[in-house]
């Protein structure tokens, strides 16, 4: 899968693209071929209400639904709910979300590395547990820098990385000896420390090859760091009749379409020859540095380690050289506020990129300020626009959001108890499993699994909706079951009893508090009569215990519980 | 070479009946269907479809030779006896399109161009393009099967993966459910259909208090996919969504079987099958290009299969479905003419595509390479190579695709792309 980065006619040849131009963020512009698009004028954003913004601040932000005291604290005051949001962003559950947000972007968890489980001897049951320790490696780093309100830079400048008990087992890294969990720790095989471009999970995702040397990952930290999306350049042989002849090496150095780009991108691959390995599939390769191989690009590539022109001596030197590269904050700013707006972001959009920027360096490039920022541009809350809003807006706007499968999970966990998982794999986190026995569903309901799913999508498919279906049947009716015939369920049925009646007042009591805690709202009275005709019914089918679970079933699939 | 490490992970079988629905009768492009089949990893067209003996630079395969069978002109060659034979039997149906472009040498967005049309990630694949203008309200539009790729934008709702390792049935029938640590029973289906009643009420009491936007469009997405999802549910108790388990890679004629059965049925109007060679080895073959004569007589052998399997089915409109279904045939990328110090062949923009079947004006090859292996320009309407034709790209493709569908290229492709008039009847 990997390939030679051969850019010809990188400043634009024949090709045209016929509906889409990338921002730096590899995201999407819509305007016509040839031309840059007039500035779309700003929407008239109407925002929620207090309560509303509530439950998406803690959704996104937390992965769980408000708890009713700060439902009750913040009323309909808009200054309180600004004071909870400025609590939610040292939640220690930030962590969790935010290793899923990086997870859209940086596509590193997925369900194949090439090197695998087995390849450590480890029991079919950690193949999960090994994929996503994985795949998270430097997810985690990012999201360790962010928990602990350390500047952005220090994801490409730590001289640590983050690992959990499995990864210290396996690979060269210091993992504290009392260690539970992610922690800080260090490789122990003399590879430099500049964070991320340090970690063994970010370069088994971008791997490469004999024939790729590295440019492969050059592509990457372009994308991922600088939200420069080299490949999304036209890449065209036609017109250069002597490339057969010349070869594609000579080419990549001589022919001046390609040098246009790879004048850039050799130097860069350069530094990365302590991760290459001239053998695939090899876990020792894979797993250590090489320290003996970083001038290697003295005989594979033609060009000498710099950035950009300035030179830099191994990847230490890369990583603050990246820090200093004002694309860099920028593309962090990008990255974050389109992971909170849940849509990418658009030329329009720039004034307000602009303007978080300023606060992010305002902030000594510290994450938090600037997530606080984001939740309080008018984009983030929007429940809908004016009817007067400019078409290409109402086209992009996202004023209503679906759960993907990671937050679904996490709040179908915290609220109902119940845990989809098999063999010790989260269902709605992984997809196939080296062993048929056990698969995942992550990707069917639309999760990016870094390969055949790389955008989360914002509507719903069929996939999705069954999914939801099953999960919601199972988490009615396993928190029914517990809350009503054990002492130990998760609290979602608070008032009633097996025995209760739709005519005794803690049915009425139970299904408005059901519908504030799953909603954020109170019901009206023609909600309650109904759901209590449907509990009714579904009674006489069946029995009071199965009645509550389907209620239950029936709310988390509304819209009002998917979508925030 | 590209061996993936999950070549065991076999598929499972499963069931779903799905009756035959009740579908409008619409002649021509609006009632075609499609099946592609995009061969990932990067083929080697010069060994099949587009002959590049005359390129003198280029390093060139033992054996081979260029063929003709029922007007294709084709690489022949005596390691590759089932591409001969399909050809022999079926070329008169078939259309080879050579010297196509695809700006990039990545393989992410080398498929993102041939199956969008453009790099960037706001755009639908042309088979969710064909799905979602389709005036049926198809359960299954369009049906990725185990493996396959979809890429999505505005469409991703027309889309209906059935799993990487088949898992939509476990789903429906909610074994999925009882395969969990938290092992749970489901609700007995008087209760579901309470549930699912309610849940399309309180849908439709939504929608008619929301004004047009987005908020109302995720909505009426969501009731058809909830409608969709119940309905597939109930009748979920016949025909297979799973292939028949392969010994070895995927086994694209019983993937195809599966897609035929949905067309028949009238549930789907297009339908995805990624094929990785044989037995998964992989079409990126940076190291042993030779390995590419086994996957292709793989890939004959099954499309083979898939034609005889076609011409013995009923079509949705009361002829044969041979009538009704186009099949195209492609890779991501081409494979570099000269080969490279491990005897693989590197990255080429230029690639092949073949189509049979409904629509398509078979025996022929259109287009070709130029001594330096650089696609030759093709007018678009005779298919004849011309100095004053177009360079094609894969965007033309695409535009054919979709006029092969009855559907107006114009708003998926670039100013001035156009369909490639000669490949249709």
């Amino acid at each position: 899968m990997i390939s030679l980065i051969l850019a010809m006619a990188c400043t634009g040849g024949e090709y045209s693209d016929p509906v889409a131009h990338q921002t730096d963020s590899g995201q999407s512009i819509h305007h016509a071929e040839g031309t840059l698009p007039d500035p779309v004028p700003a929407a008239t954003y109407i925002e929620g209400d207090a309560q509303t913004l509530l439950r998406r601040m803690s959704l996104d932000i937390r992965g769980v639904l408000p708890s009713q005291a700060e439902r009750e604290r913040v009323g309909a005051d808009m200054n309180l709910l600004n004071a909870v949001m400025n609590e939610m962003v040292h939640d220690a559950r930030l962590e969790e979300r935010l290793v899923s947000l990086f997870a859209e972007r940086w596509l590193t968890r997925i369900d194949v590395f090439e090197i695998e489980f087995h390849d450590y001897f480890l029991p079919e049951e950690q193949e999960y547990e090994f994929e996503k320790s994985v795949g998270e490696e430097p997810l985690r780093l990012m999201a360790h820098v962010v928990v602990e309100d350390r500047p952005w830079t220090e994801i490409v400048t730590a001289n640590y990385t983050m690992a959990n008990e499995l990864l210290g087992d396996l690979w060269p890294i210091d993992y504290p000896d009392e260690g539970e969990g992610w922690q800080p720790s260090v490789y122990t095989d003399g590879r430099p420390g500049a964070g991320v471009l340090t970690t063994n999970g970010l370069w088994w995702r971008y791997v490469t090859d004999v024939s790729n040397k590295n440019r492969s990952r050059v592509a990457a930290i372009n994308k991922l760091l600088l939200c420069n999306d080299i490949l999304s350049r036209p890449v065209s042989f036609a017109g250069s009749s002597s490339l057969v002849e010349e070869g594609t090496e000579s080419a990549i150095n001589n022919l001046p379409y390609c040098v246009s780009c790879h004048a850039s991108i050799e130097p860069i691959a350069g530094v990365f020859f302590g991760f290459w390995s001239p053998m695939q599939y090899t876990r020792i390769e894979y797993e250590r540095y090489h320290a003996e191989r970083e001038l290697m690009w003295q005989d594979y590539l033609d060009a000498e380690p710099a950035w950009f022109g300035e030179p830099i001596e191994g990847l230490v030197d890369l990583g603050r050289k990246v820090a200093d590269d004002s694309r860099f904050q920028r593309c962090g700013v990008e990255q974050m506020t389109s992971a909170l707006w849940r849509r990418s972001i658009q030329m329009n959009d720039w004034p307000t990129i602009e303007a978080l920027l300023e606060e992010f360096k305002a902030n000594e490039l510290r994450m938090k300020p600037l997530m606080v920022a984001i939740m309080q541009t008018s984009p983030y809350r929007a429940v809908s626009l004016a009817e007067d809003a400019h078409e290409d807006t109402v086209e992009s706007e996202v004023t209503t959001r679906m759960m993907g499968p990671s937050l679904f999970h996490q709040v179908i966990t915290d609220t109902f108890g119940y845990q989809w998982t098999f063999q010790g794999a989260d269902q709605l986190d992984t997809d196939s499993s080296f062993y048929e026995d056990r698969v995942g569903y992550r990707v069917l309901m639309g999760g990016v699994d870094g390969h055949s799913i790389t955008t989360p999508p914002k509507m719903p498919s069929l996939t999705w909706s069954i999914t939801v279906r099953r999960v919601a049947q199972a988490a009615g009716i396993h928190a029914a079951t517990a809350d009503l015939t054990t002492d130990d369920g998760p609290g979602v049925l608070i008032y009633v009893n097996e025995s209760t009646e739709p005519t005794d007042t803690q049915f009425n009591n139970e299904l408005i508090q059901l519908h504030e805690r799953l909603y954020g709202s109170t019901p009206d009275a023609a909600w309650i009569e109904s759901i209590t005709e449907l509990w009714i019914q579904m009674e006489r089918a069946s029995n009071p215990l199965t009645a509550w679970g389907g209620v239950l079933s029936t709310m988390i699939r509304d819209p009002a519980f998917m979508t925030y | 070479m590209n061996y993936t490490r999950r070549d065991i992970l076999a598929l499972s079988a499963a069931g779903l009946l799905v009756p035959r629905p009740l579908l409008a009768s619409t002649p021509g492009g609006s009632g075609r269907k499609f099946l592609f089949i995009l061969c990932y990893g990067g083929w080697d067209a010069s060994m099949v479809f587009a002959p590049r003996m005359h390129v003198s630079s280029a390093d060139h395969e033992e054996g081979a030779e260029i063929a003709e069978a029922k007007g294709i002109t084709f690489v022949d060659n005596e390691t590759r006896p089932a591409v001969r034979s399909f050809f022999e039997t079926f070329g008169d149906r078939a259309c080879i399109v050579n010297g196509m472009e695809v700006p990039s040498i990545t393989h992410e967005m080398c498929a993102r161009v041939i199956l969008t049309g453009s790099k960037g990630t706001n755009s639908d694949d042309w088979p969710s393009v064909v799905a979602a203008h389709d005036e049926s309200n198809r359960l299954l539009p369009h049906l990725v099967m185990s493996g396959g790729q979809a890429m999505n934008y505005n469409y991703a709702d027309k889309v209906v993966r059935v799993g990487s390792a088949g898992q939509l049935p476990s789903l429906l029938n909610a074994s999925a459910m009882s395969d969990s640590n938290m092992a749970v029973t489901m609700p007995p289906p008087d209760v579901q259909a309470l549930e699912q009643a309610f849940l399309e009420e309180r849908i439709e009491s939504r929608l008619a208090a929301l004004p047009s936007g987005f908020r109302r469009q995720w909505l009426e997405r969501y009731r058809t996919s909830t409608q969709n999802g119940s309905s597939l549910i109930d009748l979920s108790d016949g025909l297979s969504l799973v292939p028949e388990a392969s010994s070895c890679g995927v086994n694209v004629a019983s993937n195809a079987k599966v897609a035929f059965d949905c067309f028949e049925a009238g549930h789907t109007r297009c339908a995805m099958i990624q094929y990785t060679g044989f037995c998964n080895i992989g079409w990126d073959t940076h190291e042993s290009n030779f390995n590419q004569v086994l996957h292709y007589e793989d890939l004959f052998t099954y499309l083979t299969d898939i034609m005889t399997d076609l011409d013995t089915r009923p079509g949705e409109l009361g002829g044969s479905l041979a009538d009704e279904v186009t099949i195209a045939v492609f890779s991501e990328m081409g494979r570099h003419p000269k080969l490279n110090n491990w005897l693989g062949r590197d990255h080429w923009t230029f690639t092949s595509a073949m189509l049979l079947g409904s629509g398509v004006r078979g025996g022929q090859s259109i287009g070709g390479l130029d001594s330096a292996a650089l696609g030759q320009p093709v007018d678009l309407t005779s298919g004849e190579v011309t100095d004053s034709g177009t360079d094609l790209q894969a965007q033309h493709l695409g535009a054919t695709f979709l006029a092969l569908a009855d559907i107006d290229p114009e708003p998926f492709v670039a100013p001035g792309i156009q369909p490639i008039l000669a490949v249709m009847q």
